[in-house]
């Protein structure tokens, strides 16, 4: 008898375990999200985190991720798009580009009246923060892609870092100007500041784009551009301007001509490799770097981001400091999430992207859950983020244990002060090299909307015009000659249609400051 | 009898073959010194090798690379995986284009020409990457392990080179007195054909080993899932993905995974391509044979 009493218990527990598992896999659907991640090497951690686990046991929801990497996603994206097998979303701006939304627009949903009915965190920060709105919305009105907002960023993107032990070696003083900064390289190349007796040191041994260069190296002379690669920038009259053909720009690259000549830039600058440059930065006892620019020291030089210091900018010809500062570019962006109309359920997939769109969610898509031991609640309503214990930077914990730059996010700035970050680490690095400078940034061309017609204009104009100016620009910084051959260069440039190139940035811009 | 004494060369010979022998040796040197370097380059520090300063023998000797390696489980996935697609999908090879070339020989097939022209058209146009893709999507091949193995067996050239091999080598005759004993088509290519063309089997089947091994353009267009990635993908990701790591708004985390694909590049390279290298001089002779088969075609 008391045999079959415990049999009838056991099959009771069993029936009861087995109920709830086919009640929740009936109800809950799956939805197929495509990531694209930047490399392989931080694995598919982020998408095993607690807090996803939470959104979606919150919003009823089960997510399969395809992840792709970027390096295989040019050739990957193009074959979804034309064949039409898509996922129900794509996430993160590195997905799509405006021309790809626009270009295959029957492909998505039309967000523009199912966010307030679906997403009410986001309604709420489009009504306190209308520049996230404008920001996604298109120059029809329509909303294609939903924003995000990164917290405790940075004005800079790339801090100049100084070598200070060789500084100290050769008993110079910080370089104050752009000629004093010219001087300072001359001497760490030709006085062996690292005492080894071999003329090892590299004065700037970056590699060169004119891309880069107009707003790192020639930055004293007031060439800064937007950070999305369109050489647009903003004069002192707020006016938008191709930097490329202006005035500032040639005497930077004259300037920059001279210092190549002297042999204080890396002499394989426009060919070498990004190793050849690490080789240079990250040498083994002791960097053979003077100057870098870098996110942090330690992404610059590794084992020897201790020799470098922030070194405050320079000022240029006109006696003024500039550094490049672009915060709409690295803070705000659009194109992090779009629902494709292969998703049988749109409603239930916006309710749960909206669950990103609070504090809470956006401290632990950024720094990693607090369920997995990365942040620690401290239950007075602060948060600190942990150091790893497994010695490897935050950094690299970040981008393995969240999405961090990746997807909807937003948070708003009094919560940003109540994150306690620690101080020798990835973001708590940054903030302090940031403060450095950052009194001197200046607006910059922002990021913009476009209609697909001048989208797909920009398209076909700015190949040319970037490969063309690239080309010049190493021609004239290893032979010179900027003086004679620069007319020609101009009416070349405007031969390709930078009149027409120009033209739809401005109209850009004004369509902007109007919103 | 044997000519024990050789010709003596004349002065213009002589002249002629060290002017040879230097070319063909400055050739030799030039291919096989980056795969020598790449050997020296695995086993020497890698700040060195990222610095420029190997050139002839390792400097710094350090195993830091392979150890690395060994701990990088997808790479062992992928040796397996393509241990596997290479069985399968040699075999599978085999299986498709040994007969097709057979029964292509033959000269009492009917509409023989036609068929030839329509095995020979994909050779040189194909349907494109899009079409293709939708096509094996449709047979819901995606992300499968037999996308690897199945849709692109059929190689016309293999066809045509086991065709020319079948004509050449199996006289009429032999099928005619087979007849007469009372043996049917089947048991012919079984009994007959399959045994006496062993060095085409054999060299087919090494063609398709070192094609499938080599490839990765199919796994990175058809297959999604990390699990059934071959080798060559996920050394690509490791060689490739990290070079494109943006600097941008990735500080330190894009710096240390470009420092972890450097140090184990020249090791991976090393532990993918020893297995099919060291294969070479046991198989040699049948890929000798192999290009005096693909000499004659018509």
């Amino acid at each position: 008898m008391k045999k079959y009493l415990t049999l009838l218990l056991a099959l009771a527990l069993a029936f009861t375990a087995i109920i709830p598992a086919f009640a929740l896999a009936e109800d809950i659907p799956t939805f197929r999200i495509a990531i694209v991640r930047w490399t392989d090497s931080w694995g598919t951690d982020f998408a095993e985190t607690a807090l996803l686990k939470q959104l979606q046991e919150e919003a009823g929801v089960n997510i399969e991720w395809d992840v792709y990497y970027y390096g295989d996603w040019a050739e990957t994206k193009s074959l979804l798009l034309a064949s039409g097998n898509l996922p129900d979303a794509f996430f993160g701006a590195i997905t799509l580009s405006d021309t790809d939304i626009s270009q295959n627009q029957d492909f998505f949903v039309d967000l523009t009246d199912l966010i307030p009915q679906y997403m009410p965190n986001l309604t709420a920060i489009f009504e306190a923060d209308p520049s996230m709105k404008a920001l996604v919305t298109n120059r029809d009105g329509k909303i294609y892609s939903l924003p995000k907002k990164l917290p405790l960023r940075p004005l800079t993107a790339f801090e100049p870092y100084i070598n200070t032990v060789w500084l100290d070696a050769l008993g110079l003083p910080m370089p104050q100007t752009y000629l004093e900064l010219e001087a300072t390289l001359e001497a760490f190349v030709t006085q062996d500041p690292n005492g080894n007796g071999i003329a090892d040191e590299v004065g700037f041994p970056a590699s060169g784009t004119a891309v880069n260069d107009i707003n790192q190296l020639m930055i004293p002379f007031g060439t800064q551009a937007s950070r999305e690669g369109n050489f647009m920038g903003l004069n002192n009259d707020g006016q938008p301007y191709f930097v490329p053909t202006a005035d500032n720009y040639k005497a930077g690259v004259e300037w920059v001509h001279g210092l190549y000549e002297k042999g204080l830039l890396s002499e394989e600058r426009f060919t070498q490799t990004s190793d050849m440059v690490t080789a240079i930065t990250e040498a083994d006892g002791g960097s053979l770097a003077g100057l870098f620019y870098a996110w942090t020291a330690d992404a610059g030089a590794g084992v020897n981001a201790d020799q470098f210091e922030v070194m405050p900018v320079v000022s240029g010809p006109d006696g003024n400091r500039y550094v490049e500062s672009d915060p709409t570019y690295l803070n705000y962006s659009r194109n992090e999430f779009e629902v494709t109309t292969a998703c049988q359920d749109v409603g239930k997939l916006l309710a749960f992207a909206d669950l990103f769109y609070t504090d809470l969610a956006s401290l632990q898509t950024y720094y990693g859950s607090i369920g997995d031991g990365k942040i620690s609640d401290n239950g007075d309503g602060t948060y600190t983020v942990l150091v790893p214990s497994d010695g490897t930077s935050l950094d690299t914990s970040c981008w393995t244990f969240s999405f961090r730059d990746h997807g909807p996010k937003y948070m708003n700035a009094e919560f940003e002060s109540s994150i306690i970050l620690p101080e020798d680490q990835g973001d708590g690095i940054k903030l302090r090299d940031d403060a450095v400078n950052n009194m001197y940034g200046r607006d910059n061309f922002p990021v913009c909307s476009y209609t697909e017609e001048q989208l797909s204009r920009l398209a076909v104009l700015s190949t040319d015009i970037k490969n063309y100016v690239e080309q010049m620009y190493a021609h004239w910084v290893v032979d010179g000659g900027i003086d004679e051959e620069w007319d020609a260069y101009v009416s070349q440039l405007n031969a390709m249609g930078l009149t027409e190139y120009i033209s739809i940035y401005e109209d850009a811009y004004q369509f902007y400051l109007g919103q | 009898m044997k000519r024990t004494k050789k010709v003596r060369k004349s002065r213009n010979d002589r002249i002629f073959d060290a002017v040879l022998y230097t070319f063909a040796g400055l050739i030799t040197l030039g291919a096989l010194y980056p795969m020598y370097f790449i050997l020296i380059a695995s086993i020497s520090d890698p700040t060195q090798v990222s610095a420029g300063n190997i050139v002839l023998y390792p400097i710094g000797f350090s195993l830091k690379g392979y150890t690395h390696l060994a701990s990088y489980s997808q790479v062992w996935v992928g040796y397996l995986n393509t241990v596997l697609y290479v069985i399968a999908g040699t075999f599978i090879c085999l299986a498709v284009n040994i007969p097709a070339a057979y029964v292509l020989s033959r000269q009492d097939l009917v509409g023989r020409k036609l068929l030839v022209v329509y095995f020979l058209i994909p050779m040189f146009f194909s349907g494109g990457l899009i079409p293709t893709y939708i096509t094996v999507k449709n047979f819901g091949l995606l992300d499968s392990f037999w996308v690897m193995v199945v849709p692109f067996s059929v190689i016309t050239y293999f066809i045509i080179v086991a065709r020319t091999f079948f004509k050449t080598t199996l006289p009429q005759e032999l099928w005619e007195s087979a007849q007469l004993d009372g043996c049917g088509n089947t048991r012919y290519f079984i009994q007959f054909v399959l045994p006496l063309s062993k060095a085409i089997i054999a060299v087919i089947a090494l063609w398709s080993a070192v094609g499938i091994w080599n490839s990765y353009f199919n796994a990175l267009i058809y297959l999604q899932s990390p699990q059934l990635y071959p080798l060559q993908l996920v050394m690509r990701n490791i060689l490739i993905n990290n070079q494109v790591v943006s600097d941008m708004s990735t500080g330190s985390a894009a710096a240390e995974a470009k420092k972890a694909a450097s140090l184990i590049k020249y090791c991976a390279i090393v532990v993918s391509s020893l297995p099919i290298m060291s294969m070479y001089p046991f198989v040699q002779k049948y890929f000798n044979q192999g290009v005096m088969i693909g000499a004659l075609k018509g």
